[in-house]
């Protein structure tokens, strides 16, 4: 028999521990604190708070013109720069009603699904880090290396582009650049080989990954979770394919499903979504290749005449599920109200039900699976 | 698709959220049967939240929540309005599960108040934070805003 | 005498500059390009920052890797007092410098990470590229390589006197302590 903390006679079977995984530590993607409640190393309850990255990126919206607020998109999900611009300027092409030219599609598809793989590349790289293994995340950051400095000669920025505008793409493309990409995937190939021949069939992986944080079909509705956590439990949802935009309709990819969701298969949905990515960029390239005479890829519109009026929402299958973007205008150069529905927050809000019942050292291995990133969940 | 809906139902006003979604005003008292009746109704099952969003108008709130339909792949908007003086509604959060931390960063954004929440306390902010940034008329006048100075 | 002490400078500035070991503190953006500099292409091991800690009693570099915001402040100020000394702290990026795109509108970001602990060298661009990461640990062994035995303990107080928030960190403990006593 021992006392508790309120003074309590309990039995030592029945008293419980609160310890404090705090905002400082290696493995927490970024500035997240959980307060965990455990009966010797069993987890009972979970509880996050965030707020540490709150930076008010919706209030800053309301003193900034439509063109000034635009390299701020850029930062609610860094690892995806281009998906952000996407949400925020088809909302805007949608309330000013324009058309955008076909090559500048092809390039924004291209664009984004190239940064798809660096961000799952990143990913795969630290959750092997977070589980103990020091040697993939050197492996996966040389073909990350690639991809950032094609993007540093194509847009100037290796991380914070800039490149969309409204009625198109800032600059062109040329001829060695897309040269270049081909090697890249055909490169690309023989690596995910590489990763799957290191990885996948560990025993020491299995054991840690196999059974652990099952989401189940009718959790995963209630909660609203989108992406490739979605689509491991067998729900076969993905916006490219349900309500295509820009020239999904003329590509050839599928997406992968799975049957049941736990750690081991959230990975290799996401490394089957990589190997969907390379063909898809192998079409664009040829299309771009034999059309490279083609010189329109901005329809010219002056940024000061912008000056809508309604609401419209924006959205995108963006790395980590479905990302939204809300804009009211009301005729005037600054917007009333801009939101934004990220897919982080509504995963990190459905860990105490994944991760109830489990060890606390399995709760790395179930919280790196589910891809949350701070910024969105704060904005 | 919504012929049932608008016969059964009071429904002020319809708008456009472009591209192509389709938004209901309803009076505040109505919420939870409406948002009940569209979850269950096989015409339209929408089976998940996608948001909630809150705005200021200058004049009262608009609390907006967005719903999604897997089966028949749309979605519609729910609106209603909220004085300035009473600003205080009931949570959904029996319904969808979802919707908690959607409210309590509206209260900890806006203040306005949602009856029967589990846990209502704010979120993003610091707890002992003054006031609520995302109002119109809100003036800057915490403590920690000094630490900015010279 | 002040031969033997400055070759025992000479010697204790070359040991302890070629071999800083930084804390992992990485908040937001800046901290992929830090991962990235101790990766593959762009080595840090072979400046001396073999492994980078998880425990601050552990590390004796803080990188300041992101935007620092109210809530997270007073928990920088107790990481920054839990190292040992002699410690060096880099803000990186521009948001940790002065506040950076978010300066003039936003109302829940510290304007500068310097307003909470002594900063030594401040590294602008956002994000900068790895290269400027290095060039920024290389300027801070010259720096290191400067200092002398005689002159560490005005160097501790100098340091100690310009922490800030003193004042309100009692507050903001017991409001820590409040959310932990919650939980319970």
């Amino acid at each position: 028999m021992m006392k508790d903390s309120n003074g309590i006679m309990t039995k030592t079977s029945e008293r419980t521990m609160l310890i404090n995984i705090g905002p400082q530590h290696p493995s927490t993607h970024g500035v997240l604190r959980m307060l965990v409640t455990l009966s010797g190393e069993q987890i009972i309850k979970i509880e996050p708070i965030i707020g540490y990255l709150h930076r008010g990126m919706e209030k800053m919206a309301e003193t900034r013109t439509y063109l000034q607020y635009l390299p701020i998109v850029d930062r609610i999900d860094y690892l995806s720069g281009f998906f952000c611009s996407y949400a925020y300027i088809s909302a805007i092409e949608n309330l000013i009603n324009t058309d955008i030219p076909i090559k500048a599609k092809y390039i924004r598809t291209l664009t984004m699904e190239m940064n798809r793989i660096s961000s799952h590349l990143l990913w795969l790289g630290c959750y092997l880090l977070d589980l103990g293994a020091t040697s993939p995340l050197f492996y996966t950051f040389i073909e990350r290396e690639k991809i950032l400095n094609i993007f540093e000669d194509l847009t100037g920025s290796r991380m914070m582009y800039n490149y969309y505008t409204f009625g198109g793409v800032k600059r062109d493309i040329d001829k060695e650049l897309l040269i270049r990409i081909k090697k890249f995937s055909k490169e690309f190939l023989k690596a995910v080989q590489e990763y799957e021949d290191l990885i996948t069939n560990n025993p020491i992986f299995l054991t840690r990954t196999k059974n652990i944080g099952i989401l189940s079909k009718e959790d995963a509705t209630e909660y609203s979770i989108t992406g490739a956590n979605l689509r491991a439990c067998g729900i076969q949802k993905d916006l490219r394919k349900d309500s295509p935009y820009l020239i999904y309709n003329n590509l050839e990819f599928s997406v992968p499903t799975g049957t049941i969701s736990n750690s081991h298969s959230r990975y290799i949905m996401r490394i089957k979504e990589m190997k969907e990515s390379n063909k898809i960029i192998n079409q664009c390239t040829d299309w771009l290749l034999s059309n490279i005479e083609d010189n329109e890829i901005n329809t010219k519109i002056n940024p000061l005449t912008i000056k809508p009026n309604g609401a419209a929402l924006g959205e995108v299958e963006s790395t980590r599920g479905l990302l939204q973007c809300y804009i009211e205008a009301n005729g005037t150069e600054f917007p009333n109200r801009i939101k934004w529905r990220t897919p982080s927050f509504y995963a990190t809000q459905a860990i105490n039900t994944i991760a109830k019942g489990f060890m606390i050292p399995d709760l790395m291995a179930i919280f790196g699976s589910l891809d949350i990133i701070m910024p969105e969940v704060d904005r | 698709m919504f012929k049932e809906f608008e016969t059964k139902f009071d429904i002020l006003n319809k708008t456009i959220i472009l591209p192509n979604i389709q938004e209901f005003y309803i009076k505040k008292e109505n919420i939870k049967e409406v948002l009940r009746y569209l979850k269950n109704s096989p015409e339209t099952i929408f089976s998940r939240l996608d948001c909630i969003i809150a705005k200021d108008n200058s004049k009262n709130f608009t609390v907006s929540y967005i719903l999604n339909s897997d089966t028949y792949n749309t979605k519609c908007a729910i609106s209603y309005y909220l004085d300035y003086e009473e600003a205080e509604t009931v949570s959904i959060s029996d319904i969808y599960k979802n919707a908690t931390w959607d409210e309590r960063e509206i209260y900890d954004l806006f203040g306005i108040k949602f009856n029967n929440h589990p846990n209502l306390k704010r979120i993003l902010l610091p707890d002992s934070f003054k006031g609520n940034p995302l109002r119109k008329d809100y003036i800057a006048n915490d403590e920690r805003l000094k630490w900015n100075n010279d | 005498m002040n031969i033997i002490l400055s070759t025992i400078d000479a010697i204790s500035n070359w040991a302890r500059s070629n071999s800083l070991w930084p804390l992992t503190f990485a908040t937001s953006c800046c901290g992929i390009e830090m991962m990235s500099v101790s990766a593959s292409d762009y080595d840090i091991a072979r400046f001396g920052s073999e492994v980078f800690r998880a425990s601050p009693r552990q590390a004796d570099l803080l990188i300041i890797a992101g935007t620092i915001t109210h809530k997270m402040a007073p928990l920088l100020l107790k990481l920054y007092e839990q190292m040992p000394e002699l410690k060096y702290v880099i803000a990186m990026g521009a948001c940790a410098c002065s506040g950076g795109m978010f300066k003039n509108d936003s109302y829940s970001v510290v304007y500068g990470a310097d307003k909470i602990i002594p900063v030594d060298i401040y590294l602008p661009m956002c994000p900068p590229k790895p290269e400027a990461l290095i060039d920024a640990i290389r300027k801070l062994q010259s720096e290191i390589k400067k200092e002398s035995l005689t002159t560490r303990k005005e160097l501790i107080a100098k340091h100690k006197s310009k922490l800030k928030i003193q004042d309100d960190l009692d507050i903001l403990i017991q409001e820590d302590v409040n959310i932990f006593k919650m939980g319970i």
